[in-house]
């Protein structure tokens, strides 16, 4: 048996061009490391390096969109649009947050150089769940993020809530990975393989059907928590509120878009619907049925939730999770798709919306943590009490966020929506197009707590002092690029999502 | 198709005006530079509006008058998105319907502005309020000038933010903040209607455009040429088609977004507290332009209409009964804001009754005299108000005309108007919706329409009433003695207002505004005459009032000058109803008309010119002259019990329940808000303050804040409690795989 | 006689609930983690079972990449633990209730 085994391993077609993008990130994750052991003292270097390690990735991955071969590392590494646009994603969340977070590693006086290395280590775990084509990559990649992200959120060791954001985190991470690997042992032992696109022509045709759902509801579990959709959402409003601000910012933008990226990619395209096969089709019809269920609970429970929150940091949480829903609703219309290239778009679709989340939401949080002060004291709604005319670019600026992510038209946040609701509107079911109509019907609802947040900065009145917060010079790129973008994206879609969908779309446009 | 790319110009010369005064206006502190740049903004998109309605040094004819049936000049500016077969264009087109609507808007639009300049003099804010009234510009055009349901969307949001943004525009008054916020968010309900209509359409027709067009050499079918192309029949007319999924529910969705922009039953109470805001606005905004966004919206969408005769049943009814009941309220107001308020929420259901039998084109016909009319209106109460020392209440005015005799006699010609004096804007317009609905029967898509003839009562008697509530106004403002220094009124208001207070649940915005202007003018005081600034647009409304409704003249009142067909107005829209679902004989009729009146421009010079009628037989004509006469008599005798009661006894005290409006604040408080609130705040519902939204939409936040208590119940802090939550959760999901398991297996 | 592979799925699924369980019936920090880790394990089993059922080391290959990750968490979970411990004194989660609602 051992020598029929040799026989089979075979010399994997390394090429280190298909994942050069993540080598970059993760060698200067390793040199912030090294050169913060040596230079504890610095404050810059390590932010610097680290922007310049992004900028290099982001320049590897685009000069690779759309070149390189369809897979490679022996079929575990996809170059497909998924990968290449929610890569982008994640550069773009890290990039900004780096800069989000010098004014608040300033002030709370973290070891800066650690915080950069997590950072670099967490964004290259996201990069490879996306890029994953086999299981053993992408539960590589979330678990490299996990352990990252754990640390981060009790970066401040002798804060409270830190410790405790840190420890939930860590407790319900590890418990919900546990059922996501549970899901993966049934998924191999069903499907005899643990590569996507195995697995995706063995769905039909599988040894032990019933694993295979059971696998399947694992993997949902497992994926579920880390995107923080209803029944597993419990822990995110309080690791959100625990732990430091532009951690929080990190987490509701990189790590939920990598876990979409992954949740897309295994079921989506690793359990799609195979004509004449009895047992796809029932994994096909539940998973989809399932996740409709969940999307609907997902947002209407995130957004009654935020109704009533008085943190504002609790309230974009619930947002966060409420966002999820919506861009479930994108997921669900690609894995009712029709054609491959319906597909395609929806899945561009839903990495669109998460890039636009992720640029109203880091702006947003930027924001939050400039006014939040030493110790994330100022986060509640009344911190917040009239400082429109006190601090006006600010206030404007998040008004601003706030509407995005309340999806009035012309900002990225509307776009978003419409790209992810279109194709599961198109699909035509009952269900559906009752998901879509609850999720207009939330964002209906939303305008509550987002407009709350308005009106209390511009028509409340101030009883505690105010100090307007300086605006570094960091935090003002970042948000002049948030800015932009949330225009941008609400504009000119057009352009990204013709790079998303991987193909120009002019030749993919039919008229009905 | 023709293209030209100045129509960009309409929308965005206004945005530019707006970018000036918002970010260069608070370094000038210079009211000259201020107005100046937005009312060239304005300008420059009236004559660039004008330019290419009527063709004047464009290379191609104008949209309004172009000789083919109905070619939209289009302006593609760039591909906002395209997926699939879905595409939603950043691009703009002016065709009859929007060239008429731009072109009014532009103008009055350019008036109220210059006006506004006089009335906003001194202000702190200055800048900032025509920065906001510049992007009202930018946002209202776009709706209009849009080419496919989402861009349209776009501006629709927009107007309502603007409309926001100025109503709350004295943002220390408490009133003007809740004013706002209930604009807002009953905005927000009629805009979930509207999405979701726009979904639906897509998902129907697989295209949002409103033209056929080709961009990038691709070609793009509209919504109503497939609607043409594949509906053959008509929605059945029951109420299942309500929930359908087709046509109907289509048309019943975008009907609710234009009861929330356009103030209808049962989301009008916005519209009335909306007068919070500075009266250029309410003329502009809540009483020319953005209220009747809702109007554009079903004209446009008459291809889905015509062919779901429940969804115009359904709008019929509803501006039937608008009409009236706002026309009865109007009747009790004192504040003279609020007459011209509720005057318009009526004036908005006039016109819903219009399309809701059929009439599309008398609707829009009757959208722009009311522009005309009621602006005139708005801003000669902003006049008076002006030269009152910011007094709204009639109960102290009086012998004004003594005192500002343009702004009376502008505001002279604007009653006469809006009460359906002949000649004036408001008789042919209202006649004709009038005339229409009595016949609705020959216009209505399904055949006969059920219950035309009450319809008709109900315009009439609201004819009556608007006839008697405006001379009531215009008396109490203009004759009798001179109250301003009265004591006897004051104390009079004052007796009343205690007797309001009495009431536990009276609503708190009118105690709240009453409050605000039981202010003493001092002893020397003088009403003057307002700026020549503030005078001229008077005129010119006053003009357009006068002879505004000229181009629309029905054949049946013509020919008794013995001029021929000069309905201008009807045979421009004509292309853009839709040939659908319409009875024989009418289609015939206007398939001569069609033939006859291919340069009209030319023609109506020449005046008389047509021989053959044939949709007008003698009976028909007779018909309607018969009712037009009897309208003439109604607003007449409105015009004398008005003047005999109130020329009399200006202070009479009119019907508690109407002074009340019909208590309506209070049913929504009372049956709505306040059981929502009890079991919510009883329960589970604590500490939850922010004081956010009045009205029934408060009902609706008390719930659903309920149920939030309900979900954060889960949140309790404990990990276990957590852990135990994902497993029960991870049992749930497992558990129904593992039933589709069993379903497999067995 | 060798188990059948049903056995081997048996007790890992067996192992699998005790973990799942333990995790909320601990109150310990520590004993959570341990129960965490029992579920890893229960997972390996499994993993063992079907490579060695199908004859494919890619599970085998799997088992290592956990137990290494797991090594990696468990440094991280003890770190975050004795964090916890030096600012309250205590290793009870239930202690970890300050953020709720």
């Amino acid at each position: 048996m051992n020598t029929i085994l040799l026989q089979n391993l075979v010399t994997p077609n390394v090429s280190l061009q298909a994942v050069l993008p993540e080598m970059i990130v993760a060698f200067t994750g390793i040199i912030v490391m090294i050169y913060d052991s040596f230079m504890p003292k610095q404050r810059m270097v390590t932010g610097a390096l680290s922007l310049i390690g992004l900028a290099a990735s982001a320049f590897a991955l685009f000069s690779m969109w759309g070149e390189a071969p369809a897979s490679s590392w022996n079929g575990m590494i996809a170059n497909d649009g998924l990968r290449m646009s929610f890569t982008l994603v994640f550069l773009f969340v890290s990039a900004m947050t780096i800069l989000i977070s010098t004014v608040w590693t300033e002030r709370e006086n973290v070891p800066i150089g650690e915080y950069h290395a997590l950072l670099l280590f967490a964004t290259f775990g996201m990069m490879f769940m996306a890029a994953g084509n086999d299981m053993v990559i992408i539960f590589l990649g979330l678990e490299t993020l996990s352990i990252a992200t754990y640390v981060m959120a009790g970066l401040r060791k002798s804060d409270l809530k830190s410790n405790e954001s840190a420890m939930k985190y860590f407790i319900l991470g590890s418990f919900a990975s546990a059922f996501l690997l549970y899901g993966m042992a049934l998924i191999y032992g069903a499907t005899a393989s643990t590569n996507i696109t195995q697995i995706a022509s063995m769905v039909g045709k599988a040894n032990f059907p019933a694993l295979l759902l059971i696998g399947g509801a694992m993997l949902i579990i497992g994926f579920g928590f880390k995107v923080a959709t209803v029944p597993f959402h419990v822990w995110t409003p309080d690791v959100y509120e625990g732990a430091p601000t532009p951690v929080t910012g990190f987490m509701a933008a990189g790590p939920k878009a990598s876990a979409f990226a992954s949740f897309l990619r295994v079921f989506v395209i690793g359990f799609p619907l195979v004509s004449g096969a009895q047992a796809s089709a029932f994994l096909h019809e539940s998973w989809v049925t399932a996740l409709t269920v969940m999307a609907i609970l997902t947002m209407t429970v995130g957004n009654i939730s935020a109704i009533v929150q008085n943190n504002v940091k609790r309230m974009l949480a619930y947002s966060s999770i409420s966002h999820a829903g919506y861009a479930m609703v994108g997921f669900i219309g690609a894995g009712v798709a029709k054609t491959m290239q319906d597909r395609d778009e929806a899945i561009a679709a839903v990495a669109f919306y998460m890039l636009t989340y992720a640029v109203t939401n880091l702006g947003a949080f930027a924001i939050v943590t400039l006014i939040a002060q030493k110790n994330d004291r100022r986060t509640e709604f009344d911190d917040y009490n009239g400082i429109g005319f006190k601090s006006p670019v600010l206030a404007f600026s998040l008004s601003l966020f706030m509407l995005s992510l309340l999806g009035l038209p012309l900002t990225a946040g509307f776009m978003g929506k419409v790209l992810v609701f279109r194709p599961a509107l198109e699909a035509g079911s009952t269900l559906l197009t009752v998901m879509v109509v609850i999720a207009v019907v939330n964002t209906a609802i939303s305008a509550y707590y987002y407009l709350r947040l308005i009106v209390v900065m511009f028509f409340r009145e101030r009883t505690t002092s105010w100090l307007e917060p300086k605006v570094s010079g960091a935090l003002a790129a970042v948000l002049i690029i948030t800015i932009l973008g949330v225009f941008y994206f609400g504009i000119f879609s057009d352009n990204v999502i013709e790079k998303f969908s991987g193909k120009p779309s002019v030749q993919s446009a039919q008229i009905k | 198709m023709t293209e030209n790319n100045f129509l960009s110009l309409i929308i965005f010369a206004p945005l530019v005006g707006a970018a000036i005064n918002g970010f260069l206006g608070k370094r000038m502190k210079n009211e000259l530079f201020s107005g100046v740049v937005a009312c060239t903004a304005v300008g420059v998109a009236c004559v660039v509006a004008f330019m290419i309605a009527f063709g004047i040094g464009t290379p191609h004819a104008g949209a309004l008058t172009a000789a083919s049936e109905g070619k939209p000049v289009l302006d593609h500016i760039w591909t906002w998105i395209q997926v699939g077969g879905f595409r939603a264009d950043f691009g703009l087109g002016m065709d009859r319907l929007s060239g008429i609507y731009v072109c009014f808007i532009t103008f009055v639009g350019l008036l109220i502005h210059i006006f506004a300049t006089g009335y906003m003099h001194g202000d702190s804010g200055f800048y900032r309020f025509f920065a906001y009234l510049n992007l009202f510009m930018f946002s209202m055009l776009t709706l209009i000038l849009a080419d496919n349901y989402l861009l349209m969307f776009v501006g629709w949001e927009g107007v309502g933010l603007c409309s926001y943004l100025l109503i709350g525009y004295y943002i220390k008054k408490d009133e003007a903040r809740k004013a706002a916020k209930k604009a807002f968010v009953m905005n927000r309900i009629g805009d979930w209607g509207v999405l979701m209509g726009i979904f639906l359409t897509y998902s129907l027709t697989g295209s949002i455009s409103f033209f056929d067009k080709t961009v990038d050499g691709e070609k793009v079918q509209s919504v109503f040429s497939w609607i043409s192309q594949n509906v053959m029949t008509a929605d059945p007319f029951t109420w299942g088609a309500i929930i359908g999924g087709g046509l109907t529910s289509i048309g019943v969705l975008m009907f609710i977004g234009a009861c929330g922009k356009s103030a209808q039953i049962p989301l009008f109470t916005w519209l009335p507290d909306a007068m919070a805001g500075p009266t250029p606005v309410s003329a502009l905004i809540h009483a020319a332009t953005m209220v009747t966004a809702g109007v554009y919206l079903v004209v446009r969408s008459n291809a889905i209409y015509q062919l779901s005769p429940t969804a115009m049943w359904i709008i019929a009814i509803v501006g039937a009964a608008t009409a009236i009941f706002a026309a009865s309220i109007g009747l009790a107001q004192n504040d003279i804001k609020k007459v011209l308020a509720y005057s318009t929420v009526s004036q908005l259901g006039y016109m819903f009754l219009a399309c809701g039998v059929g009439a599309f084109t008398v609707a829009i016909f009757h959208v722009m005299t009311h522009a005309f009319f009621k602006a005139l209106l708005f801003l000669g109460s902003g006049s008076v108000i002006h030269g009152m020392h910011h007094e709204q209440d009639m109960r102290k005015m009086g012998n004004l005309r003594k005192y500002m005799p343009i702004t009376f006699a502008t505001m002279f010609t604007g009653w006469l108007a809006i009460a359906g004096i002949p000649i004036f804007a408001g008789f042919f317009s209202k006649d004709e919706i009038l005339y229409k609905t009595f016949a609705a029967d020959s216009y209505f898509p399904a055949g006969a329409f059920p219950g035309n003839e009450i319809l008709w009562g109900i315009a009439v008697v609201t004819a009556l009433l608007t006839a008697v509530y405006m001379t009531r106004m215009m008396v109490m403002t203009f004759w009798g003695t001179e109250r301003f220094h009265d004591e006897e009124a004051d104390v009079h208001a004052y007796m009343e207002h205690g007797h309001d207070d009495q009431d536990a649940h009276a609503d708190d915005h009118s105690d709240e505004d009453e409050e605000e202007h039981h202010h003493h003018l001092p002893h020397d005081f003088k009403p003057h005459e307002s700026p020549w600034v503030m005078t001229v647009p008077l005129i010119v409304l006053a003009f357009l009032s006068t002879v505004g409704g000229l181009v629309g003249v029905p054949y049946a009142m013509s020919s008794l000058v013995g001029a021929g067909d000069v309905n201008v107005f009807e045979h421009t829209l004509e292309p853009v109803i839709a040939k659908v679902g319409k009875n024989e004989a009418h289609s015939e009729h206007s398939t001569t008309e069609k033939k006859e009146v291919k340069h009209f421009f030319a023609e109506t010079k020449g005046a008389a010119t047509s021989e053959d009628h044939g949709g007008h037989s003698p009976e028909v004509i007779f018909k309607e002259r018969m009712l037009a006469v009897f309208s003439v008599v109604i607003a007449l005798l409105g015009i004398g019990i008005g003047w005999f009661i109130f020329q009399k006894d200006p202070l009479r005290k009119m019907p508690k329940i109407l002074e009340d409006k019909w208590r309506i604040d209070e049913l929504y408080n009372g049956y709505i808000v306040d059981p929502l609130t009890k079991v919510s705040r009883e329960g589970l519902w604590k500490g939850f303050d922010v004081g956010f939204i009045d009205g029934i939409v408060n009902g609706i936040g008390h719930l659903v804040a309920a149920l939030g208590g309900v979900v954060r119940g889960i949140q309790v802090g404990f990990v276990r409690s957590y852990a135990a939550f994902i497993l029960f959760g991870a049992l749930v999901v497992i558990g129904y795989f593992i039933y589709y398991g069993f379903k497999l297996i067995g | 006689m060798e188990p059948s592979l049903g056995s081997y799925l048996a007790l890992s699924g067996i192992l699998f609930t005790i973990g799942a369980v333990g995790v909320i019936y601990k109150r310990n920090a520590i004993g959570m983690f341990m129960c965490i880790e029992l579920m890893l394990n229960a997972v390996n089993l499994t993993f063992v079972a079907f490579s060695r059922y199908y004859g494919d080391v890619t599970g085998q290959l799997f088992v290592f990449m956990v137990m290494s990750v797991a090594a990696a968490e468990a440094a991280v979970g003890l770190g975050i633990i004795i964090a916890f411990f030096r600012n309250r004194v205590s290793v009870d989660v239930d202690d970890a209730s300050i953020l709720k609602n």
